[in-house]
């Protein structure tokens, strides 16, 4: 859909490369579409689909201020939060959300902007 | 886009941000922008210095939700938007907050999936998604 020398930009979340095992079951279940997505990093991957120029700008430091905001902050306003969704899914999602804070600082899931244009 | 998740968007993208959810955005981000993403109002604009967004050019918001960051961009560029998302009510909803900033007429909206585009080829000047994936 793009026209010659346009350009393609997304920012996305994903699982490191190179993870051991056990990482790569814990972030699959904070974040299955995530991790499961493909296992091949997106660049090769934007690179396969015929795109040129690809760039990547790591986005995970602040990724990591943001989640870590977002956990306060739902805390904070739970009580207005928590109605907004079906029983048990308000809570059941602070947890991972609480549990992804220390995957991200450790690497184990990534943020980043990729941009890429068309031939 | 499983039912369950498909469902569970289509009631937050039906309805606009609630009392909760906005004082959650101005904790997080310091805006009252309707974000519903990891996507900060900076890193909108270095995705609108990337594609070079202006007057004149077409972009296209794959998963688009309530509008965010397209909105925002149409707003701060002058480009034009196509947004498309899943689940029902994401296009209406995108498409008043579109009105709301005064874009309307450089935004139209529809229901599509990301794999089955209804778009000819050589369409568009650019293309975003943002946390869609």
């Amino acid at each position: 859909m793009l026209k010659p020398h346009g350009r393609l930009a997304f920012c996305t979340i994903f699982a490191a490369q190179g993870l051991s095992a056990a990482d790569r079951r814990l972030a699959l279940r904070l974040r299955p579409l995530s991790v499961s997505w493909h296992n091949l990093p997106q660049r090769e991957l934007l690179a396969r689909a015929g795109f040129v120029h690809v760039r990547e700008t790591d986005l995970t430091a602040e990724f990591l201020r943001i989640a870590r905001l977002m956990v306060e902050s739902q805390i904070r306003h739970a009580d207005g939060l928590r109605p907004l969704k079906p029983p048990g899914d308000f809570d059941r999602d602070l947890k991972s959300h609480i549990q992804e804070v220390p995957l991200i600082e450790r690497g184990v899931m990534r943020r980043a902007l990729f941009v890429a244009e068309r031939p | 886009m499983d039912e369950q998740r498909r469902k569970r968007y289509e009631e937050v993208y039906r309805r606009d941000p609630t009392d909760a959810e906005r004082a959650m955005e101005r904790d997080v981000f310091g805006t009252d922008e309707g974000i519903w993403s990891y996507t900060t109002p900076a890193q909108a604009d270095a995705l609108a210095r990337e594609l070079k967004l202006r007057p004149g050019k077409l972009l296209l918001d794959v998963g688009s939700g309530r509008g965010w960051p397209s909105v925002y961009l149409a707003r701060t560029t002058g480009c034009s938007v196509v947004a498309t998302d899943v689940p029902a009510g994401s296009p209406h909803t995108a498409a008043r907050r579109a009105g709301g900033n005064g874009v309307a007429t450089r935004y139209a909206s529809l229901r599509a999936s990301g794999t089955h585009l209804p778009f000819h080829s050589r369409t568009f000047d650019a293309v975003i998604h943002t946390d869609v994936l």
